[in-house]
């Protein structure tokens, strides 16, 4: 099989005219979307369908906002055996395929792999919200380096988040550990590439927020305050 | 260089990058280019039935959304399958398959919920010695309006359906694509 076809989808309403993009004399429709934009829904479409217990092991053709080597590599990576462009194509014309060709083809030479090998590498690795393991602890780490002092971290966390960043009067940002869950949304709006990271505490270490130290494994099915696990227990 | 040479469901290409059965891919002279410029197989954009072909908007086909720096990162499109005859695309898809052997020639398909239009289709279509068929189960326009494209492609029973008559009229290789305009892809 192959997906994901495109989506429905208006792109905009011009403010003017008040029609729908793109109009026809004054009038538009839901049209197909298409390109990077819709990458993450195709990839977690093929995801869903390379191990869903019917669908898995069925060829599957990747196609949805495939542009460069690398988000090819990811759909091969999530079970796709090959991958289908469009919007690519039309964007930057067909010889974009010459890049997407000798980067994937580095890759698998810099990681001493096949084509064969690569595809469905990572669809173990997709798994249920209840099977991730509540021991990982992380917290954000900002690089004053790096910092160049905007303070959308702070207002973001600030303001929406857990209120787990200091501003100093000379604004150097920090992160207060025992607020900190960890939610990785100062990484997402720093504007600057790793200067915010994620860094994973030790087992056996205190989380300051809890107290409690970093265990193993262990998963929301066995938790104790799910209600399912307590009946399981019983 | 790693070796990239791909075989998807028998259909074999040099590289696993085809281009997607789109505007792209509506005739002879896009698809020989794409070929030139190293891609390693095409889905020549749909073909329906016999007949007078469908006939497109003649204003703005394609909507886009873009970044802050004005880079495409969305596109979306209210273009039909092939506007163009039949005849014209089939002695086209012939013509090119002949000149590039090497490559994955595959055509996307949509024809009316009936075995007998499927079963016509497909004896025309094993004529060109194309490598094998995609079923369009998902455009949004012109089609889902008469019975066919996304209208099928949100019934499994259908997909089934119109895929066992793909099975029991032709050998060649099909793949299903599938709509994402549903609530559980699987």
């Amino acid at each position: 099989m192959s997906l994901i076809n495109t989506i429905n989808s208006i792109t905009g309403v011009n403010l003017d005219s008040f029609s729908p993009e793109p109009m026809i004399d004054g009038k538009g429709t839901h049209g197909g979307y298409c390109g990077p934009a819709v990458k993450p829904i195709a990839l977690n479409m093929v995801a869903e369908i390379a191990r869903g217990a019917e669908t898995r092991g069925l060829p599957i053709s990747g196609i949805g906002g495939v542009t460069t080597w690398r988000d090819a590599a990811e759909f091969f990576a999530l079970g796709a055996g090959n991958v289908q462009v469009c919007t690519a194509a039309m964007t930057y014309g067909f010889k974009v395929v010459q890049e997407m060709i000798s980067g994937l083809s580095q890759y698998l030479d810099e990681k001493d792999m096949t084509l064969s090998d690569l595809v469905g590498r990572a669809t173990p690795n997709v798994t249920d919200w209840q099977f991730l393991n509540l021991n990982y602890v992380t917290k954000a780490h900002i690089d004053e380096a790096a910092c160049i002092k905007c303070g959308r971290c702070y207002a973001a966390c600030e303001d929406t988040s857990h209120q787990a960043i200091a501003m100093s009067a000379d604004r150097v940002f920090s992160v207060k550990d025992d607020e900190c869950v960890a939610c990785n949304l100062c990484v997402n709006v720093c504007p600057v590439e790793d200067c915010i990271t994620m860094v994973p505490m030790a087992k056996g270490a205190v989380d300051p927020r809890t107290g409690l130290k970093v265990g193993d494994y262990a998963n929301w099915t066995t938790h104790p305050n799910n209600p399912m696990s307590a009946k399981a227990a019983e | 260089m790693a070796d990239l040479t791909s075989n998807f469901i028998g259909i074999k290409s040099p590289n696993p990058f085809w281009l997607a059965s789109a505007p792209p891919t509506d005739k002879e002279y896009n698809v020989v280019r794409a070929f030139q410029a190293g891609w390693g197989g095409v889905v020549w954009k749909t073909l329906g039935s016999e007949g007078p072909p469908v006939v497109n908007v003649n204003g703005p086909r394609y909507g886009a959304i873009w970044g802050a720096d004005r880079r495409l990162l969305g596109l979306n499109n209210i273009e039909l399958i092939t506007d163009r005859p039949l005849e014209v695309n089939l002695r086209e898809i012939k013509t090119v398959k002949r000149a590039w052997k090497d490559r994955a020639l595959v055509i996307s398909l949509m024809v009316p919920c009936d075995e007998e239009s499927w079963k016509d289709i497909l004896a025309r279509i094993e004529d060109t010695e194309a490598d094998g068929v995609e079923l369009n189960f998902g455009c949004p326009h012109g089609m889902a309006e008469r019975g066919m494209g996304s209208a099928v492609g949100q019934v499994p029973e259908y997909i089934e359906m119109v895929t066992a008559w793909v099975k029991k009229h032709s050998r060649m290789p099909c793949i299903v694509k599938l709509t994402p305009n549903i609530t559980d892809i699987r």
